[in-house]
């Protein structure tokens, strides 16, 4: 984990190719102390770090993210208001380029999603 | 490139609300309505840093914060304080490389498009004259 105490993954579960894992944020984690001072709210390159940790852990791979093709952050995730999330992610790997897709969200909702090309580093 | 900033290390937090241990831009070297000019000296210290270089999320962050300091550059001018900005969309990021320890990241951005308190950016970052990312952003400024 690149940020120290960022978020506990509490279940991995895998569907037809698409893994989910449930995540716990840390509202501790020494990032709120400075995004933003009083008012903590969940910085949006962590949020795609941990979706990229996630690609890592699922092919047991350190990844280089050399193309972020796309990623909207729709809602605004803290760690008091969304304390619980699932990430989404599925990942296909073609000519040594895995192509990631992932989301943040929780049931039927989507707070972030990205789609994003990345290398073996 | 302007060699002498406007602003650098703390007197940033004129422009943007991130602190310590989230401060992605040290250096404000100039702006005008259009394009802007930041930088960020990369130290084993920061938070996004693993084995010697500052990785993605420090580059994209990097970027959003440059985009902030741009949008507080005004306010600043006029004696308010910065605003909260919140990355709504990230384009088109392409790493070439990651920013080493001891490199200086200057980035240079212009505005693209301006429309309902969302700012399209374009950034174009390098190590000395090598071009090591470029990315496209949208930036919500809280009113």
């Amino acid at each position: 984990m690149l940020v120290t105490d960022y978020y506990k993954v509490e279940k991995v579960t895998c569907t037809d190719g698409v893994y989910t894992y449930l995540i716990s944020l840390n509202k501790e984690c020494a990032v709120y102390e400075g995004h933003f001072p009083g008012s903590p709210v969940s910085p949006g390159v962590c949020n795609i770090q941990m979706i990229k940790e996630c690609a890592e852990e699922i092919l047991g791979k350190s990844l280089f993210m050399n193309n972020l093709q796309l990623c909207r952050l729709t809602t605004l995730i803290t760690p008091i208001s969304h304390p619980q999330v699932e990430v989404k992610v599925t990942i296909a790997e073609a000519d040594g380029i895995y192509k990631l897709k992932g989301s943040i969200g929780m049931a039927d909702e989507t707070y972030l999603d990205l789609k994003a090309e990345l290398i073996e580093k | 490139m302007t060699t002498q900033p406007l602003l650098t290390g703390s007197e940033l937090f004129k422009l943007i609300p991130q602190r310590a241990p989230i401060v992605m831009v040290d250096t404000f070297f100039r702006a005008d309505d259009e394009c802007a000019d930041t930088g960020l000296h990369v130290e084993s210290s920061n938070i996004f840093c693993r084995d010697g270089e500052l990785c993605e999320p420090g580059v994209i962050e990097h970027i959003a914060q440059s985009a902030a300091a741009f949008a507080g550059y005004k306010p600043y001018t006029l004696g308010e304080e910065p605003k909260l900005g919140f990355i709504g969309e990230v384009k088109k990021c392409k790493i070439v490389r990651l920013p080493r320890v001891g490199e200086f990241m200057h980035t240079q951005l212009k505005i693209v498009g301006e429309a309902a308190g969302i700012t399209l950016i374009a950034a174009e970052v390098y190590v000395d004259e090598e071009t090591i990312a470029t990315c496209q952003m949208k930036i919500f400024i809280q009113a």
